[in-house]
Parts: C-alpha cells; sequence; structure tokens
C-alpha cells in the first residue's frame, strides 16, 4: 500500500488482478481493474474516462 | 428482571419483564454466562427489552427494545420479544465497536482455521453456518459477525445462537434433533424466524480466535448442488468492503485490514444447494483437512 496522494492510499494486488484506492477524508474505495501505473499515465480514452471520475470523487485534483 | 450476558468478548446487563425472553434466554444461552445480577453491575452494554407501556401490556401486546435508554427501533408485537432482543445486540456491537473490523458475515472455524461466508440476507448463509458448526471438529464463531483483530487479522468468536428464518429453523432440526431451539417469531420483516444454540463444541472455544484462511461468498440456488468460482483479489475486496460495517469508519486501519485479509487468503463465490458437498469443497480443497 502506497500513499496516492495527500488523501488517497493505493495498493495494487498480488495477482494483478487491479488496485483499489481509499479516500481518507471520505472512506470511499475505487476499484480498478488495471495498476496503479497504467491510471496515472492517462494514455487511453477510457482512463480518461476514469480520471474524470477520479476527479469528481476528489481523488484527484486537477492542475 | 437483570441478567448478566456474557458473550465474549463482551458482557451486556439486560433488563426484562417478559416471560418470553426470560424463558428463551435460559434456554438457548449456557447457564454459565446469563446470570442473575442486581441492577448496578457493570458490563459494556446496558440493554433492555419490555412491554412498550401499561397500556400495550394488555392491548395488542408490543415490546420495546432500548440501548442506553435509547429506543433505535419502533416497537414489534411482543411474540417477536426475543428475536428483538437478539437483533437489537447485533445493532448495540454493529453501531458501537471500533477496535475490530467487522464483517457482515457467517464464520466457522475447524481446528483454528477459519472461513468467512460474507453475503446479504437471503443467500443462505446462516443455514450453512448452522450446519458446519454442527459437524465434528467445526465450530461456530458468528452467524452474523465476523469480529476481526486489525493488528493481527484474527478471527475473534462472539457466539450467540444463530436466527435462521423459514425453512432453514426445520431443516436444522431435521439434522440436529436435539439442539434448542426458541419460541418461532411469527410474521416478522424477515419472514417466520427461530433462534438455534450453538453446538456445545463452539460454546466451549468461544474465547478461542482462530487464523482466516478463506473468504467464501455463498449463494443458496435450489437448482445448483454445487459450483465454486475463484474471485481474483480485486474483485474479493470490492465484495468484502461492500460487506464491512465498520469499513469507512475506521479509514485507513480498515483499508489496509481488508487488504492484508485478501492479499493472505484465496477467494471463492459457491453457487449451492448442499451443504455437504460445501464442506467436502472446504476441507478438501480450502483448508486441506482431508
Amino acid at each position: 500500500m502506497f500513499s496516492f496522494s495527500d488523501f488517497v492510499e493505493a495498493h495494487d494486488f498480488s495477482d494483478g488482478s487491479g488496485c483499489v484506492l481509499f479516500h481518507t477524508e471520505t472512506g470511499e474505495s475505487l476499484a480498478y481493474a488495471c495498476t496503479t501505473d497504467v491510471l496515472l499515465s492517462n494514455q487511453t480514452n477510457e482512463i480518461n474516462n476514469i480520471v474524470s471520475l477520479l476527479l469528481e470523487k476528489r481523488f484527484i485534483q486537477s492542475t | 428482571m437483570h441478567f448478566q450476558l456474557e458473550v465474549a468478548p463482551f458482557k451486556l446487563n439486560i433488563q426484562t419483564t417478559i416471560p418470553l425472553v426470560i424463558d428463551n434466554l435460559t434456554k438457548l444461552y449456557p447457564p454459565q454466562l446469563l446470570t442473575s445480577v442486581d441492577d448496578n453491575s457493570l458490563a459494556d452494554y446496558d440493554v433492555s427489552i419490555d412491554y412498550s407501556g401499561l397500556v400495550r401490556k394488555y392491548i395488542k401486546p408490543q415490546c420495546s427494545f432500548k440501548f442506553d435508554q435509547f429506543e433505535p427501533f419502533l416497537g414489534l408485537p411482543i411474540g417477536h420479544a426475543y428475536a428483538n432482543l437478539e437483533w437489537g445486540m447485533n445493532y448495540v456491537i454493529a453501531s458501537n465497536i471500533f477496535n475490530y473490523l467487522i464483517i457482515h458475515s457467517g464464520i466457522v472455524a475447524k481446528n483454528n482455521k477459519a472461513v468467512l461466508f460474507p453475503a446479504p440476507p437471503g443467500s443462505g448463509k446462516s443455514t450453512l453456518t448452522a450446519y458446519l458448526q454442527g459437524q465434528t471438529s467445526w465450530r461456530l464463531l458468528s452467524d452474523e459477525m465476523a469480529l476481526i483483530d486489525p493488528e493481527t487479522l484474527e478471527a475473534i468468536p462472539f457466539v450467540r445462537p444463530i436466527c435462521l428464518k423459514n425453512r432453514s429453523g426445520q431443516l436444522v432440526q431435521q439434522w440436529f434433533p436435539e439442539v434448542a431451539v426458541s419460541t418461532i417469531a411469527g410474521n416478522t420483516h424477515k419472514g417466520d424466524v427461530v433462534h438455534v444454540s450453538p453446538s456445545k463444541f463452539s460454546w466451549e472455544q468461544r474465547k478461542t480466535r482462530a487464523e482466516i484462511k478463506s473468504v467464501v461468498f455463498p449463494r443458496y440456488d435450489p437448482d445448483v448442488e454445487l459450483e465454486v468460482y475463484a474471485l481474483t483479489k480485486t474483485q474479493a475486496f470490492m465484495q468484502l468492503a461492500e460487506n464491512a460495517f465498520n469499513f469507512s469508519l475506521l479509514g485507513v486501519e480498515g483499508f489496509e485490514t481488508i487488504i492484508q485479509i485478501i492479499e493472505k487468503v484465496d477467494c471463492y463465490e459457491i453457487v449451492y444447494n448442499n451443504v455437504k458437498e460445501v464442506e467436502k469443497f472446504l476441507d478438501e480443497e480450502v483448508l486441506f483437512e482431508s
């Protein structure tokens, strides 16, 4: 487990099935069928949709 | 009357004057765990179940459950009083315990190796739990809530009578004819409900923690003997988190605890109608006891 941002803890599962993010302020968790590296790479339209969701739920902040 | 009920790891003071409640408590709990006390005895929680009022004692009698004088539920028919007390105790623990992760789950153990059955109501988890805890070497930790120590990841027993709905009560009495069964609470919001006393071995081992070896999400289907699906860790995490009562309240500690459990054990979804086949699967494929 590692800190994804100031308010978000993250974990990549050992079986490679995906990752999960936990928002320490809201107690909400989100799981994805990809690694956090892929999530952060922001390369595809699908990932853009995920990033939009993360922004909307305040898991990440726009710069 | 005032009773103190020792349901390790907690002690509850119970005040009641309803004969149905007193009869069922003395029938289902071992005598050494249920003692008459004066009303000043110290306990973790003070609850009461009593007539809703003088009028309601005689006209369409109703009962009210109170926790520290707070009444969390509406009054129920007097015939539901014992079930109401058991549900009330579930409410008290689920809403007040923050040092353990609490998962809505049946949990049983064999040779101190525990299997969790997290599932929503109606999935058959209590029936499956009731069957397994009555088998040789198996014991009940809880039919309703798994308490997990975040520091050690051990499962802490919370042994109490098992709540069974509708036909499940009759089924369990067929499996275990000697089992102590409560009076029926008819037409509750869950249907007809009975509580059954766990096995003697379960009561004896009520303070013995167990190591979690697997998480199995059960679903009863009358047309399927047994189908087993291995879950990925991501799938298992989300399903387990959905069944955790206090996951978000525990914050990062709750998140870490669920992750550590999921990383440590294999997780499955089972669809079943044959409890013996489930026991065989658990023995051979999960606990490696055969």
